[in-house]
């Protein structure tokens, strides 16, 4: 597993992965200066409450969500193509016929996507963090810059994701459907929170549809919400995390155990 | 056999956990809002489209049946009859308050919707045809004609009429003699279709009746004095009690 991981983060000292984070630590010193972000948002709207209630003293920053998104969306680039690529090259021909497993394999590719999303995103709030620090002269408090790193959670699902897609299709498909997958989760991220919020029964068969499918999407938008810093809601959302994570995962080696590796399969 | 065994005891606790925590975390997000800051609109457009689109249909349904269920004024009830009939998505329900409407009521200015919703409609056996909704409409006076004409205009377009079909619909707008400006809406469309389908007589006549409308206030300025007559013609009543 590890011998797959770091395999993939070969991809590392490739000039793609170079470029994607330089672009990143550019962006990182750029938005470094922005207010938190529930400061950004109208205080009335419900996502400026979701996120700011006053529950934790340490709000989110701008510009780490910001680099959240980034580093998502570049290390979602570089690791939605291994798997396919792996396939279409027959390099994966050559490695399950070491003694490695499919779960392995697949296990090592995703650990390995997830290093390569965590340096994009630990590196910009290093540079986040450094800038506030060379242009006010004050250092973060400790917890604040704690509470950024609570977005790392998010990266565990959010690579089971693209793993999981990656194993159903090309190189290229795979990138455009992680990020259409991705765009329908937030639109429906909402969703369950809205209906919440609305009198009982009133959504009726639309709510319980809506949320069959809001179930086939993460919702991220609960790594971003308001909470204690060391209480029962981080636990809930490490749960979380681990277990969609999981379900990526088992639905990625099912995909791969059953897979035909021949150049004539549809991948 | 035993690799699917355990991926089932696997399976079943992830799925498990994963719905215990997902409702614990949405529980959360939900206790961080005030509802007091939120209103109806903000929820709504917190929706998917396709969700928003029957969540505020059924919204809105509930606000008029209950509304109607409130009412104690005929005006008031036979107004969200109506309404309630124009919304409704559900056929039984709007077949239904149309009929009643239409059977029963047919003399006030609130069956509009319902001769309206019949016009021209070939697939129902209680169609109105062209000339009996013209018939329908002298029962009015200016005042309540105005809204129907609109409405039925409406019809004609969503029902795609060809443009002299719908000249011909309006032809009985030149014998009126407008008490209202609004009605110079009418007679400008009624110039345009004249004009481009060379029947100058009618071109000219409707271009006549605009000038006629202009001498005229609109319908909102009258329904104001009204307002304003009935509101100071009230005051000393209520004084003297």
């Amino acid at each position: 597993m590890f011998a797959i991981a770091l395999l993939t983060l070969k991809r590392m000292r490739e000039p793609a992965f170079f470029i994607f984070l330089g672009i990143a630590l550019v962006m990182a010193f750029i938005f470094a200066g922005l207010d938190p972000i529930a400061q950004q948002l109208s205080s009335d709207s419900i996502f400026a409450q979701v996120i700011d209630a006053n529950r934790s003293k340490s709000p989110l920053l701008s510009a780490a969500f910001i680099m959240f998104v980034i580093s998502a969306f570049f290390g979602g680039f570089l690791g939605a193509a291994e798997i396919p690529r792996d396939i279409s090259s027959d390099l994966i021909l050559i490695l399950l016929s070491k003694p490695i497993r499919k779960l392995s394999y697949m296990l090592g590719k995703y650990l390995g996507m997830l290093i390569i999303c965590l340096s994009l995103y630990v590196s910009s709030l290093v540079v986040i963090f450094l800038s506030h620090w060379i242009q006010t002269g004050e250092i973060y408090p400790l917890l604040l810059m704690f509470k950024q790193l609570y977005l790392i959670l998010a990266f565990l699902p959010f690579c089971g994701m693209i793993i999981m897609i990656s194993c159903f299709t090309g190189e290229l498909a795979a990138m455009v459907i992680s990020f259409l997958y991705l765009v329908f989760s937030l639109s429906f991220s909402f969703l369950p929170i809205a209906a919440a919020m609305l009198p009982k029964g009133i959504a009726g068969y639309a709510g319980a549809a809506g949320f069959i499918i809001y179930y086939l999407f993460p919702n991220f938008i609960f790594y971003f919400q308001d909470f204690k810093m060391f209480g029962l809601v981080f636990f809930m959302l490490l749960i979380y995390s681990l277990s969609l994570s999981i379900i990526f995962l088992l639905i990625a080696v099912g995909r791969l155990e059953t897979m035909d590796y021949s150049k004539n399969s549809d991948v | 056999m035993k690799k699917k065994t355990g991926l089932y005891f696997l399976i079943v606790p992830v799925f498990l956990l994963y719905f215990v925590s997902e409702a614990f975390l949405r529980c959360a997000a939900v206790a961080n809002i005030n509802p007091e800051k939120v209103n109806l609109d903000k929820i709504l457009n917190e929706l998917p489209d396709s969700v928003r689109d029957i969540v505020t249909y059924r919204i809105m349904h509930t606000d008029l049946t209950n509304a109607l269920a409130k009412a104690t004024d005929e005006e008031e009830k036979l107004t969200l009859l109506a309404q309630l009939g124009d919304y409704s998505r559900d056929l039984k329900e709007k077949e239904n308050i149309f009929r009643l409407l239409r059977g029963r009521y047919s003399h006030r200015p609130q069956s509009a919707a319902a001769y309206v919703y019949y016009l021209l409609r070939k697939d129902s056996p209680d169609q109105i045809s062209v000339p009996e909704f013209h018939q329908y409409l002298k029962k009015f006076p200016q005042l309540d004609q105005y809204n129907m004409w609109a409405m039925a205009l409406n019809r004609l377009s969503a029902l795609k009429v060809s443009e002299p079909e719908k000249m011909n619909f309006m032809l009985p707008l030149l014998d009126l003699k407008p008490e209202y400006r609004d009605y110079s809406i009418f007679y400008t469309e009624l110039v345009r279709l004249g004009t481009k389908y060379r029947k100058p007589q009618i071109a000219n006549r409707a271009d006549a009746l605009i000038d006629e409308c202009r001498l005229h206030d609109s319908i909102v300025e009258v329904l104001m004095e009204r307002e304003m007559q009935q509101a100071s013609a009230q005051r000393p009543a209520g004084k003297g009690k």
